[in-house]
């Protein structure tokens, strides 16, 4: 069905609701018109009564019979809607009766009745009643009801075609509003195409086209652009990590030696001394210092005395078997070892094997420069961790231990239990 | 002379609603005063008159009780008091001499024949299809009475012929 313009639509609308305010309006006139009417036969036909009854009263109180029978006859005759006149005396007998077309359905006719009284000693002498025809009211009346009819009649089919029409309208509308509401960008649900429609609803629907084929492009390039974003923020994450890493590295790493620093150590001495109180398991720990360090340095110089620290510690690390033992830098020229399940004797032990890998150093050659040997000082302590002690005072024994050690002439262990 | 007993009748419930629609009802303050003015030979006629007005008001109108004086017509004057008087047939001088009598009294004039309006007679019946009362309009505003306009509605208006 060829489509009509939204602005042809209202025009149609409007003469149709003109044409219907029309109808209402005559139909409102043509009530009034009829209630005057009504109105006006009542004022009428009152009056007729209140002039023809005192001079029946008269009559009849005269006994001028004849002149009320002239006179209601001409009455009667005179009003056309007049169709009948009935004279009633006192004790309601019929005294005269005039008929024009009466019949027995007497609710069809409007019956004005009024008592007749003497004029003189206003006693009731007669009743008289007459009877109008209806029949111009009836007609009135038919015509309206009939203008009634075809208002109610216009006023359907005008509802009838602006129904077809608005829900025409609206099936379009709805069907739109319905793929609209569940367009999905990511799933590029939007199944409609352009329409051939001209009109206001056309133009909407295209609108509406046009902008979710747009919304789709842009989706798919947002889409390739978080994508992009993702990558990168996955691979600064990365680097990110990385750079975290090195610095907790480098924050708990010597970095001459590239072992374990002192802060790394006492982190993990108390770890390793929790898990020893609650495993009920032996801790050791040994102190130990490269006898008369100062005099390399000053001798040598602190490249060489540097040098000497990395090799001390690399043949440190290197007699330390289990992924347990914790070796560290624990300043200058100390070193501090923490042991998980070994006694005393156990890391006395690996002193001595560590003592036994310094020979190896006897009598080498760095940076050109002849080193005849070096030689450790061990303090070893152990203990089995219980109640509230801590770490400390088990590095304290051990650092006391090597106090003696030192003190001893250097280059031996001394075992310092609690 | 036999009178119409339908027509006497009417006559007789006119006579005392006529005083009490005219300027004579000023006059009727205690009782309604009606002469009926016969000659000897309507003695009975004169009789049956009364007797009809009795009939068709026994307690008079609005308690207004209805006083008769009934007389010949030599005796004109027995009418004064009265404020309407009636007269049955007779010849045309005797009652053209009646009314000169009467109207010196300013009294409604009534007689059973409409002819006798033409003599002067202020009121009568008029006969045809219908009976309607027949009003000399001319004769009653000449002895200052005033009719009632219903009545005059009513009624025929008599036409003096030239």
């Amino acid at each position: 069905m060829k489509t009509i313009k939204i602005e042809y639509k209202i025009i149609i609308g409007i003469f149709l609701f003109t044409g219907l305010l029309i109808g209402i309006s005559k139909y409102q006139l043509t009530e009034n018109m009829t209630q005057q009417y009504i109105e006006s036969q009542k004022s009428k036909n009152n009056l007729l009564l209140n002039t023809i009854v005192p001079i029946i009263a008269l009559n009849l109180s005269l006994g001028l019979d004849q002149s009320n029978e002239e006179y209601l006859g001409y009455i009667g005759e005179n009003n056309i809607d007049l169709e009948s006149i009935v004279l009633l005396n006192s004790q309601g007998y019929n005294l005269y009766e005039y008929t024009k077309t009466l019949s027995n359905k007497k609710l069809q006719y409007q019956l004005y009745d009024q008592d007749i009284l003497d004029p003189l000693t206003q006693e009731k002498i007669g009743k008289v009643k007459l009877y109008f025809s209806d029949q111009n009211y009836q007609t009135m009346l038919n015509k309206n009801q009939e203008i009634t009819f075809r208002i109610i009649f216009m006023t359907l089919v005008l509802l009838i075609v602006f129904t077809f029409l608005v829900r025409r309208e609206f099936r379009f509308l709805k069907h739109l509003s319905q793929n609209v509401c569940n367009y999905d960008p990511k799933m590029n649900n939007f199944n409609l195409s352009k329409t051939d429609r001209k009109d206001e609803v056309g133009i909407i629907h295209n609108s509406i086209v046009v902008m979710v084929s747009k919304i789709n492009t842009y989706a798919k390039l947002l889409d390739e652009t978080n994508h992009s974003l993702e990558l990168k923020v996955q691979k600064r994450t990365q680097e990110l990590e990385i750079s975290n890493k090195k610095l907790l590295d480098l924050s708990l790493t010597d970095p001459l030696t590239q072992l374990s620093n002192r802060r790394h150590f006492e982190e993990h001495s108390e770890n390793i001394y929790d898990i020893a109180r609650r495993e009920k398991l032996s801790v050791s720990i040994v102190m130990c210092d490269i006898d008369l360090f100062k005099k390399i340095n000053d001798t040598f110089g602190h490249i060489v005395g540097d040098e000497v620290i990395k090799q001390v510690a690399s043949l440190m690390q290197e007699n330390l078997k289990r992924t347990t033992d914790f070796l560290a830098r624990y300043g200058g020229e100390e070193f501090v070892i923490i042991f998980l399940n070994m006694d005393s004797e156990g890391a006395y032990k690996i002193c001595q094997d560590i003592q036994e890998s310094l020979k190896t150093l006897k009598n080498y050659q760095t940076h050109g420069i002849q080193i005849e040997s070096v030689t450790l000082s061990f303090g070893v302590s152990s203990c089995t961790p219980q109640g509230h002690d801590n770490y400390k005072e088990l590095l304290n024994k051990a650092d006391l231990g090597l106090y003696k050690a030192k003190n001893n002439g250097r280059n031996c262990i001394v075992i310092n239990n609690i | 002379m036999d009178y119409d007993k339908n027509v006497l009748e009417i006559i007789a419930k006119i006579i005392p609603r006529i005083v009490l629609m005219s300027s004579q009802k000023s006059k009727a303050t205690d009782s309604i005063d009606v002469c009926l003015l016969r000659d000897d030979t309507e003695q009975k006629s004169a009789q049956l008159l009364k007797n009809a007005i009795k009939a068709n008001y026994p307690k008079g109108i609005k308690n207004t009780p209805i006083n008769f004086v009934i007389s010949d017509f030599d005796n004109a004057n027995a009418c004064r008091h009265s404020q309407i008087t009636f007269m049955f047939n007779s010849n045309n001088k005797k009652i053209r001499e009646t009314v000169t009598v009467l109207n010196q009294f300013q009294l409604l004039t009534m007689s059973y024949d409409e002819k006798f309006l033409e003599h002067g007679v202020g009121l009568s019946l008029f006969i045809g299809k219908k009976v309607v009362p027949y009003i000399n309009t001319q004769a009653i505003f000449d002895n200052n009475i005033e009719i009632n306009n219903m009545l005059l509605r009513v009624s025929k208006i008599y036409q003096k012929k030239n």
